[in-house]
């Protein structure tokens, strides 16, 4: 199984009152070309989350890929700071820039809107492949 | 394998909450509405443009 790795991407959070002098934090972002059904693709940015129990990305992304929601099965989902997020399902293939490819039954959710960006979950992604994060060293690897 | 994409200075200047389109690493198209902001990137030649978000602000998140 060959093993991709990656550097994480520093992003400066300003000034807080718990943290005054600002913060920089450390996110293990990654490129995904997602694939729909219908063959239409997306290009999006896509965070190894293994809190999410599935892969799930923005609802409007789904618009972008030419899917219906009103045509797909949900169920109501939730977060930190929200529940009840009505949630759209389909099929789609996500090729990983430089990384692997796979085939699994995601989410498209309007509470990831404010993000613009996929969580890659426990369905589909860490199920298939171990990812391991060497945060000391600023690197994360999938294989 | 270097990170993969350099946020941010492809996202520096641009207005709080806008849906990016990226190409070669160069922001080709931004504005409120993502389908619109795709629709301008493919219309500029950019079949495949990366389509991310400006955060509002930036902030600790725990999603």
């Amino acid at each position: 199984m060959p093993k991709y790795s990656f550097d994480y991407i520093g992003i400066t959070i300003p000034p807080s009152d718990p943290f005054p002098h600002g913060q920089t934090v450390f996110r293990p972002y990654l490129i995904a070309n997602l694939t729909a059904g219908n063959g239409k693709t997306f290009r999006c940015i896509v965070w190894p989350d293994s809190g999410a129990d599935h892969c799930v990305f923005p609802v409007s992304f789904a618009i972008a890929l030419g899917l219906d929601p009103l045509t797909m099965k949900q169920q109501l989902t939730g977060g930190v700071g929200n529940t009840g997020n009505t949630t759209f399902y389909a099929d789609l293939q996500i090729d990983i820039e430089n990384g692997p490819t796979f085939k699994t039954f995601c989410g498209f959710t309007p509470g990831l809107e404010a993000q613009g960006l996929g969580l890659l979950g426990q369905i589909g992604f860490f199920e298939n492949f171990i990812v391991s994060f060497d945060h000391r060293n600023r690197m994360f690897h999938i294989e | 394998m270097p990170a993969a994409i350099d946020l941010a200075t492809i996202l520096k200047g641009l207005p709080a909450g806008a849906w990016v389109a990226v190409g070669d690493n160069k922001v080709i198209a931004y504005g409120a509405d993502m389908q619109t902001v795709l629709a301008t990137a493919r219309q500029a030649g950019e079949k495949n443009p990366l389509i991310l978000k400006v955060p509002d602000r930036q902030e600790v998140l725990f999603l």
